[in-house]
């Protein structure tokens, strides 16, 4: 459970969080979206204690980050962006030093669950200086997790590691919603729109959009597009005969076809069926095309 | 920057202000530097200090350095409470920081003296770290008499005109002085008595102390008449150097006109518990022995350090009057041959040592101590002494030649052309006497005779401890005063190395040089290569 | 006080883990080593051993040693990130500037036994005086805890090591030879007061000579009070910042 209200951090006269509230529920992971710089990691340094709000009032768990800051600290796990570590401890050790910090007296069940979960079981008495970057990735999640946190915070956890590795965080990741609330931060778009039941987009420290990937879909790109690739005709006048199409209200080139756009949710395949009855085209392909979070963002910040 | 240099320097000038109660100039500069660190701050980066007084970063930073200021302020108030209550713990085995009875008794005199007692100590402003060392054992003083005994520093450049009359001491590394002070808190400068602070400080100043209480009751006179230096101009003669170490060991001393005694046909002063002939330069008429004889039947002493001239008239020659009445009365006398001895260690064969030295008295019991070479006496160029075995009141001898000297009688060849040789038919064998005492137990008259007056004369009390010694021990055992003050040391419980053969000097060696850094030098590696297979 | 001790645990294992530190040491007993057999061979049969012998050579070794071993223990932190992971650990800055701080006073004091060995073998040849002794090690005990505070302060300003032991150095030799700042201007009360705010000031003519004064007790204690209160606000105040 997180609640951000009207939170504003200033470095001297800058303010690199402008006033955004959000809110995270248990159970729901909310990603944090934004270009660099854009003040996601300040945001997470607030909710995780590290640094104090310079205005409004940040609650995690029902604890206020500024009067019961180590509260908060007990119930929350945090990754940060740089994946920091102590290079000359053991795997082992190093769990168990963060565990045993955190207030675990005896905490060896679950760093060997985390070792387990993590793949990390075979490296235990290797020193963290050995590991890749892939697995010292892997050591800062389970770092974040050993304690078990209600809440748990990942700044850009898939930053600077390989697709297959990618691909395993944003496992771990969804596998946390159960149990969790999960704070989770990208500049990738894709990305947390694979992992986020909920996305905020903040540019510039302030909150552009926010909503279930479909909610901002349908918002900032409401309509149907259609990909369809036709042939028996030259290509010219095959797009003059889409556009003629009351409902199609723009046709853009891509590939070997084009992509039709209406703004109202009608159904436009029947009407591209009877074009291709009526003027003996052959249909090579026909699909509807999912509206991606790049075109949302691309659409709000150009509109700015 | 600005603001930790400006908040510096007002934290100690601040403080500096709680200390010393009050401006000094140097706070003035300290307040100064600390202000003009803050504007420097605000003129810099004046966002940066507009945001130290706004917002919640402000209260923050504010609460920080009021904290800061806080503690340091709680600190040093502890820190001054606890310097104020001066608590030690004395840690020495040999209790060096604990005053011995001898010491707590000197200080029970002490305390019933009329007059306050201030130790007065020179340091200049580099010695800070030596005051504070002699302050630890000065402050046991102080809290033993309830402050009777006060401690004063004084630093010679601030205070020149307090410092001038001390330089010459200090100059010697005589840097504290003992004194009474009067009424107006003034030191008394006749009763003054320098310290020398060796390293076992308990026992200098406890003697110290202990002779200015008996300071005065002795008054040593400097015969000046018989073309002897002026031993109390300050005029760098060698023997205002022994006028000073009287002084300093708690002695008044006066110079005495004896031919001017004899001639109006007075008397030696009373109050002379001793009387010094430093190298008298002719001989004495019959009313001077006259003087003479009348002072030693009142109990009188005389310190006689009758040297070698190549001279006609030679005091204490063979048909000076002097001598003969020295032998009828207290069967000593000089002879005039010269003291060769070839065992000597010193620049020539006529530097003569003490071979040997007697325990019959006081005299000699600082001479010739074992593993200090230094503390032989040294005269260069001594007559013998003799002494009548079957003499008419108690006399023997301080100090001898070796076996292996000689007195040389050929004294043209000796004066002329430097040489000397032994003849045995006309020189003596030695070991020969060069020091002799008498006393006459019936008047308490005490002679010391020595064969040399220069060790006095041309400074050379300090060319040896012996010969300081000699001139201390002699005028103490003359006067009485030496076994009044005797500070006797306690016996020390610390010894020095002593059970070591070389072989267990080699394992120590071994153990501390090679074994202990080695261990560590291995354990390095060891741990680096434990590293690298991790 | 659990974070305390598991953060000093912690450091203490980096000490004993890493070769440095026992390169360090290594040198560290050489120099007591050969100080220590060079005294015995000149007092031989003459003199008693100086019973602060160790003390006093360590009170100036400690100006550059100090820095050395706490250098890393916090700029080490905030150079790798994990100072962030530690700032919002549920532990108060305190604790973790303390548990700094224990672990180098400890590691010190693990080095300052060692070197008792030398007054076990003065005991088996001699009779030293050994609680002169066991004062002068105490003095050079609470001193070095002091420069360490100082040490570990300018490790929490920077990220970089090499900087952080440079300007400790700077200020233990300010705090070691201030009060030369006296003798530039020619006044015994100045000198006095600069002295008395010395490292040495309040070792030399105390600890050194075998008295123990409260005073200096109170004013090693106060410095590493103090030292650690500002690396605390100085840690507070990255996070304000
Ligand atoms: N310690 C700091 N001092 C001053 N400016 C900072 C500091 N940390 C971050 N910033 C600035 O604040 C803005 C937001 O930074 P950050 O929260 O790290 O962005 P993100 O994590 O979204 O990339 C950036 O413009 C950055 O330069
Ligand atoms: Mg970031």
């Amino acid at each position: 459970m997180i609640e951000v209200k009207n939170l504003v951090k200033r470095y001297g006269t800058f303010s690199a969080v402008n006033n955004i509230s959000f809110e995270a529920a248990p159970g729901e992971i909310v990603g944090l979206l934004g270009p660099n710089g854009a003040g996601k990691t300040t945001t997470m340094r607030i909710l995780t204690g590290f640094m104090p709000p310079s205005e409004g009032s940040v609650k995690v768990e029902g604890f206020d980050v500024l009067e019961n800051s180590m509260e908060v600290r007990r119930r929350v796990g945090y990754m940060p962006e740089r994946v920091p570590v102590y290079l000359d401890m053991t795997v082992h050790g190093y769990l168990t030093f963060w565990a045993k910090l955190r207030g675990m007296k005896q905490p060896n069940t679950q760093v060997n669950q985390m070792l387990e979960r993590f793949s990390l079981g075979d490296r235990r008495n290797k020193l963290v200086r050995s590991l890749s970057k892939g697995l010292r990735q892997r050591l800062g999640l389970a770092q974040a997790l050993v304690h078990n946190p209600p809440v748990v915070i990942l700044d850009e956890p898939t930053i600077g590691i390989d697709p297959q590795q990618v691909i395993e965080v944003r496992e771990t990741v969804r596998a946390l919603r159960e149990n969790h609330t999960v704070l989770f931060s990208s500049h990738i778009l894709s990305e947390v729109e694979q992992v986020c039941d909920r996305v905020i987009i903040i540019h510039k420290g302030k909150i552009m959009a926010s909503g279930t990937p479909q909610q901002l879909a349908k918002k900032y790109k409401p309509g149907v597009h259609l990909y369809v690739s036709l042939s028996g005709r030259s290509q010219s006048e095959i797009r003059a005969l889409l556009e003629s199409l009351p409902k199609v209200d723009n046709v853009r080139e891509q590939a070997a076809g084009f992509v039709l756009s209406s703004r109202t949710d009608a159904d436009l395949r029947a009407d591209v069926s009877s074009i291709i009855a009526k003027h003996q085209l052959t249909l090579l392909e026909m699909r509807l095309v999912e509206v991606t979070l790049e075109d949302i963002f691309l659409n709000i910040v150009d509109k700015r | 920057m600005g603001s930790f240099i400006g908040g510096t320097g007002l934290l100690l000038g601040s403080l500096g202000f709680i200390w010393q109660g009050g401006m000094t100039p140097y706070i003035a500069l300290l307040l100064g530097i600390g202000i003009g660190g803050l504007l420097l701050w605000a003129f810099m980066t004046p966002d940066d200090f507009k945001a130290f007084f706004t917002g919640r970063q402000a209260r923050q930073s504010t609460l920080a350095i009021f904290s800061t200021l806080l503690l340091v302020g709680v600190v040093s108030l502890a820190y001054i409470m606890v310097q104020r209550e001066n608590i030690v713990a004395d840690a020495t085995v040999d209790g060096l920081f604990s005053l011995s009875e001898t010491t707590l008794n000197v200080l029970r005199a002490a305390e019933r003296t009329a007059q306050k007692i201030e130790i007065t100590g020179f340091y200049y402003h580099y010695q800070i770290a030596r005051r504070e060392i002699d302050d630890s054992y000065f402050q046991l003083y102080v809290a033993e008499t309830n402050g009777h005994i006060y401690t004063r520093y004084v630093n010679p450049v601030e205070e020149p005109g307090f410092s001038d009359r001390y330089m010459d001491a200090i100059d010697q590394d005589y840097n504290v002085f003992i004194s009474f002070v009067d009424d107006n808190g003034d030191i008394i400068p006749t009763t003054t008595i320098p310290v020398e602070i060796t390293g076992t400080q308990e026992s200098d100043i406890t003697r110290a102390l202990s002779q200015l209480l008996v300071a005065g009751s002795y008054k040593v006179y400097f015969e000046v008449g018989l073309e002897t230096p002026d031993p109390i101009s300050n005029a760098a003669n060698g023997l205002s150097l022994a006028n000073n170490y009287l002084r300093a060991n708690g002695y008044i001393t006066e110079p005495l006109n004896l031919p001017g005694i004899a001639a109006v046909g007075g008397d030696i002063p009373q109050d002379a518990s001793a009387v010094v002939l430093a190298q008298p330069r002719r001989r004495l008429s019959e009313a001077e022995i006259a003087v003479i004889d009348r002072y030693l039947k009142n109990g009188g002493a005389l310190y006689i350090g009758a040297d070698t001239f190549f001279t006609n008239e030679v005091f204490m020659g063979n048909n000076d009057p002097f001598n003969q009445y020295l032998w009828d009365n207290y069967g000593l006398r000089m002879t005039e041959y010269i003291v060769v001895d070839p065992t000597s260690s010193g620049q020539t064969e006529l530097d003569v040592l003490s071979a040997v030295v007697f325990g019959e008295n006081s005299i000699a019991a600082n001479i010739n101590k074992e593993g200090n070479p230094n503390s032989a006496t040294q005269f260069r160029l001594a007559r013998a002494v003799e002494v009548n075995d079957t003499p008419p009141v108690t006399n023997g001898r301080v100090i001898m030649s070796s076996e292996a000297s000689w007195g040389e009688t050929d004294l043209v060849a000796l004066s002329t052309r430097n040489e000397y040789q032994f003849n045995a038919d006309a020189d003596i064998r030695g070991p020969l006497t060069l020091v002799a005492w008498a006393r006459d137990e019936a008047t308490n008259a005490k002679i010391i005779l020595l064969g040399d007056g220069e060790f006095l004369t041309n400074g050379q009390i300090i060319s040896t401890e012996g010969n300081l010694s000699l001139l201390l021990d002699g005028i103490g055992w003359m006067t009485g005063f030496a076994e009044k003050v005797e500070f006797t040391p306690r016996g020390y419980l610390v010894t020095p190395v002593l059970f070591v053969g070389s072989e267990q000097r080699d394992i120590i060696a071994f153990i501390t040089v090679v074994l202990m850094p080695g261990v560590m030098f291995i354990a390095a590696v060891a741990v680096y290569l434990r590293r690298l297979r991790q | 006080m659990r974070a305390i001790r598991l953060i000093m645990q912690r450091e203490l294992a980096q000490y004993f883990s890493s070769p440095l530190a026992y390169l360090i040491a290594g040198a560290f007993l050489l120099l007591t080593g050969v100080t220590f057999y060079s005294d015995l061979n000149f007092s031989l049969g003459v003199r008693p051993v100086e019973p602060a012998l160790i003390p006093n050579l360590l009170a100036q070794v400690m100006i550059v040693f100090a820095p050395l071993l706490t250098m890393r223990l916090l700029s080490e932190e905030n150079r790798e990130g994990t100072m962030e992971l530690l700032l919002t650990a549920p532990v108060s800055d305190g604790n973790i500037v303390f548990g700094k701080f224990l672990s180098a006073w400890a590691y010190y004091t693990f080095i300052l036994l060692l070197t008792l060995l030398y007054q076990f073998i003065l005991v088996n040849i001699a009779l030293p005086d050994i609680s002169h002794t066991i004062a002068a090690y105490l003095g050079i005990w609470m001193y070095g805890g002091a420069a360490l505070a100082v040490g570990l302060l300018f490790s929490a300003t920077t990220e970089n090591q090499i900087l952080a032991a440079f300007m400790a150095t700077i200020a233990l030799l300010l705090l070691y030879y201030g009060d030369s700042l006296g003798r530039v201007v020619a006044s015994a009360d100045l000198a006095y007061i600069l002295f008395n705010l010395t490292l040495q000031g309040h070792y030399a003519a105390s600890f050194a000579i075998g008295a123990v004064r409260a005073e200096d007790i109170v004013y090693y204690a106060g410095l590493i009070v103090v030292a650690l209160f500002i690396a605390i606000r100085v840690i507070e105040s990255k996070r304000w910042r």
